[in-house]
């Protein structure tokens, strides 16, 4: 990794100082937070004294995201298991707020609230904390992301912005997914599951550390064959992935330290060259102390390495150090403060090939942010939440994105809320810097790039209105809704270059979309639970006058379907046996002509002793073959199959 | 190579005002920590007194004598997918004892990896494992404590629920019939509700 000796003298002088920041309130707090541990001595109070102590508000919250005024639902590691979910991206169905559309065999596209494709940009992922965003086109390779999907403990999905708290490229949503504590991943697994055209096996051993901590190390290999067109034809994208990793937790009673990593190398199938070849690791550090019950600090560093060999393409060598503070607190009764704080660097160098170019091929960029919220409780029933994040980008300078929210809760379980907030998609290198072809015919000196980049690219921005309503009236039901209209300005636009000859990236398009989001849970018997969604939404694009754009921007969002829906039943026919199945139905992509289509999974699991469970699933099982995505007649056709699992467990 | 970054600011100016920010930040952090210790002492967090009460339990249960396979030996509680509770009654555990007997405390998602209880704590994302937990309760004598915001639901035992901004709980004392426990009427005392069923 190449390093400017200023800049790394700048860089390690901010780690510097956010490591003193870092423990010069640790240790001021510390002093202080003795009197926290008073909580102790709640065990020596009378069950009546228990009985009679009032509850602070933040711990109020029954699960973090359960009282969020916004679009969010969780997926757990049960719903995963019970489904069958093969790889993250199939697991990511499980969200009703997510649009899941396979390309091939290893590409997806994944958004929330429309304009999708492979290179959907206004999505942001995180793992464990981790950004798995790519600098390069602000989107996810999801070809390089892989966990042990038995040991995740929830997979958050927020749709709508989430730009005051996380940052800008959260436009229309935010998935976080969240592997368990070490300490929950105790003992051996063993997984093995297969059908005919994918396969893998994943073992784990999770331990105890001398210094009561825990620690789990993994490892893993899957592999899946072409996709095969409607005439039977191989499309060359299957791949071959190994992983392996490990993760340590550290819980006291005020403080918990993790330090996680992963490392991974693969190759993946491309038409007509050599396979594409993947490469990564990445280490990740975390330390928060509770000062006193609502009160947080919390400090997050990684650094991560990606390499990703794409023959006819570039060579990206891309490092990234990242550094993030946050702190928690209740002030008064009716106040929860948060703010904090964060710096990334990253350093991008490519290899371009001939086709087209990343010019500056060798980049270093700097990204600051800081962050504050203030949820105000204003009645018992009524709250104001305000937040912004200020975020500093090495294309645009700062940007702002600002967020206000109300809930007000009528009744016992109910919530009504409503939020307005501005998102912001920042430039990233194929905005600015995608030139092509890589070398130009020069006229009088001049390159004569058929596409010159976008040097005035500016960031992309969202204004987003929200309401939502969540009831759980009885414990056996639940059922949300959330209705957005949302305002897109300054969309990326390939326009005609004016000075010169050849093609430039710009912001000339704007768009309008609305919709609703609508998920409930019924639980009309012990052993039977159903969960059923639906997604209508509709989209609005259109060109600013002047534009001369030759990108069909304005079929942007014909790749999303305006309604999808799904329904699921978890069936415990004995405390041994599961039957699960899930009914999707997505509406037709009017752009790429793929049609409608319902598709049927459906999983029967054994649990044949308390350590070995042995599953089926039937995968696709409406119909012979249906796409998902892409034009017709190379895209791929997903068919029946049958995929058995193993999971041993010690 | 090029740089994308404002290095015409001199470094030593660009570190002065980092430095300010340090000050400011751990001003903050003070700050906001003095006004938090500063609530009332009668304020805690739900967690914690979620686990205070299930380590009173212990004190307010009586088990069958085959529920310990020695008169020294711990109570066993079981945490099923409830890690905020656990970390809480660890620490009020460490150092205590009830009628002689440590007490260990046992985190786990798997209804499987549940051994001897004497306690099962079943968070809410785990209560869809009530019916076989009862099944297994009624053998092997365990008191099932959940934490269903709309009060008792079957199979549960304890069931712990904010009322207003108080923790309070129900019980069931048929549920602690069937499992072969006797509650203390103290317990019973402080209950908010009690539930029984009644004879047809």
């Amino acid at each position: 990794m190449k390093i400017n000796p200023q800049l790394q003298q700048s860089v390690f002088g901010c780690c510097r100082i956010f490591h003193n920041a870092f423990f010069v309130a640790t240790l001021i707090c510390g002093v202080m937070a003795q009197s926290s541990r008073a909580s102790d001595a709640l065990a020596d109070l009378s069950l009546e004294q228990l009985a009679s102590l009032r509850v602070t508000s933040v711990s109020k919250k029954p699960k973090p995201w359960a009282n969020e005024p916004a679009s969010v639902f969780v997926i757990t590691e049960q719903d995963i298991r019970r489904t069958g979910s093969t790889t993250l991206p199939e697991a990511l169905r499980l969200a009703p707020n997510l649009q899941v559309a396979r390309v091939d065999a290893r590409n997806y596209a994944i958004t929330a609230r429309g304009f999708n494709n492979p290179f959907a940009n206004k999505l942001l992922v995180l793992i464990d904390g981790r950004s798995v965003y790519s600098p390069l086109f602000s989107g996810v390779y999801w070809d390089a992301q892989d966990v042990v999907l038995e040991d995740l403990d929830r997979i958050e999905v927020i749709s709508g912005p989430g730009g005051s708290l996380w940052g800008a490229n959260a436009v229309n949503g935010v998935v976080n997914v969240v592997t368990r504590s070490a300490e929950d991943t105790q003992g051996e697994l063993v997984s093995l599951g297969g059908s005919v055209h994918e396969q893998q096996a994943a073992v784990r051993h999770g331990g105890q550390l001398t210094n009561e901590g825990f620690y789990r190390v993994y490892a893993k290999h899957s592999r899946h064959d072409d996709t095969e067109n409607a005439a039977g034809a191989l499309t060359y994208t299957g791949w071959e992935r190994s992983q392996a990793g490990f993760r340590a937790d550290w819980a006291g009673y005020d403080d918990h330290f993790t330090l996680q990593g992963d490392a991974y190398r693969g190759r993946l199938h491309q038409s007509g060259t050599e396979d594409i070849k993947i490469s990564g690791a990445n280490i990740l550090g975390r330390a928060s102390r509770q000062f006193a019950p609502g009160s947080r600090l919390t400090f997050q560093a990684y650094v991560d390495h990606t390499q990703r060999d794409q023959p006819n393409a570039f060579v990206q060598h891309l490092n990234t150090i990242d550094l993030e503070l946050q702190h928690e607190c209740l002030i008064g009764e009716r106040q929860m403060f948060m703010w904090g704080g964060g710096y990334r660097y990253l350093s991008d160098r490519i290899d371009n090939d001939v086709f087209f170019a990343f010019l500056p091929d060798d980049l270093n960029m700097q990204w600051r942010n800081v962050f504050i919220q203030d949820e105000i409780k204003i009645t018992r029933d009524l709250r104001l939440t305000l937040g912004a994040k200020w975020e500093d980008n090495p294309f645009t300078g700062w940007e702002s994105m600002p967020s206000a929210q109300l809930a007000w809760s009528p009744g016992h379980n109910q919530l009504l809320w409503g939020k307005v907030s501005r998102a912001v998609r920042t430039p990233s290198r194929i905005d600015r810097d995608y030139y092509s072809p890589a070398n130009p015919p020069l006229v009088d000196g001049e390159p004569r790039y058929v596409i010159a980049g976008g040097p005035g690219f500016v960031s992309e921005v969202a204004d987003v209105y929200e309401v939502g309503y969540r009831q759980q009236p009885v414990a056996q039901v639940s059922w949300s809704v959330t209705g957005f209209y949302s305002e897109y300005d300054q969309l990326r636009t390939l326009e005609l270059n004016n000075t010169a000859t050849g093609f430039v990236f710009e912001n000339r398009a704007a768009a309008d979309a609305y919709g609703l989001e609508l998920w409930g849970s019924w639980q009309p018997l012990h052993h039977w639970r159903l969960h059923a969604s639906l997604v209508a939404q509709e989209f609005d694009v259109y060109l600013k006058p002047g534009s001369t754009d030759i990108s069909n921007t304005t079929a942007l969002a014909s790749y999303d379907p305006n309604f999808y829906s799904s329904l699921r039943s978890s069936y415990d026919v004995s405390p041994q046996v599961t039957l699960d199945s899930t009914l999707r139905y997505v509406d037709e992509l009017k752009g790429s002509q793929v049609p409608a289509y319902t598709a049927l999974d459906v999983r029967v699991a054994w649990e044949i002793s308390r350590h070995l469970e042995i599953s089926l699933v039937g995968q696709n099982l409406i119909d012979r073959a249906h796409p998902e995505f892409g034009a017709s007649p190379r895209r791929s056709e997903y068919e029946r199959a049958l995929y058995g699992k193993l999971i041993w467990e010690l | 190579m090029l740089t994308v970054c404002d290095q015409t600011t001199s470094l030593s100016c660009r570190r002065r005002w980092l430095t300010c920010l340090v000050y400011l930040v751990a001003l903050i952090v003070c700050g906001s920590i003095s006004a938090t210790q500063a609530e009332n002492v009668a304020n805690a967090a739900e967690t914690q007194i979620k686990a205070a009460m299930l380590f009173k339990f212990l004190d307010y249960t009586e088990w069958p004598a085959t529920a310990f396979a020695e008169p020294q030996s711990p109570y066993r509680i079981w945490l099923l997918d409830a890690s905020d509770v656990g970390k809480e009654l660890r620490a009020i555990a460490r150092d205590r004892n009830i009628k002689g007997r440590a007490i260990s405390v046992f985190k786990t998602r798997f209804i499987e990896r549940i051994d001897n209880p004497h306690i099962v704590f079943v968070g809410r994302d785990a209560e869809h494992h009530l019916p076989h937990l009862a099944r297994l309760a009624e053998q092997q004598a365990f008191l099932i404590v959940t934490e269903n915001s709309q009060g008792l639901v079957p199979g549960s035992t304890i069931n712990l629920r904010l009322l207003e901004d108080r923790v309070g709980f129900d019980v069931s004392l048929s549920g602690a019939h069937r499992n072969n426990l006797k509650l203390s009427a103290r317990l019973l005392s402080v209950a908010s509700t009690v539930e029984q069923e009644t004879l047809p």
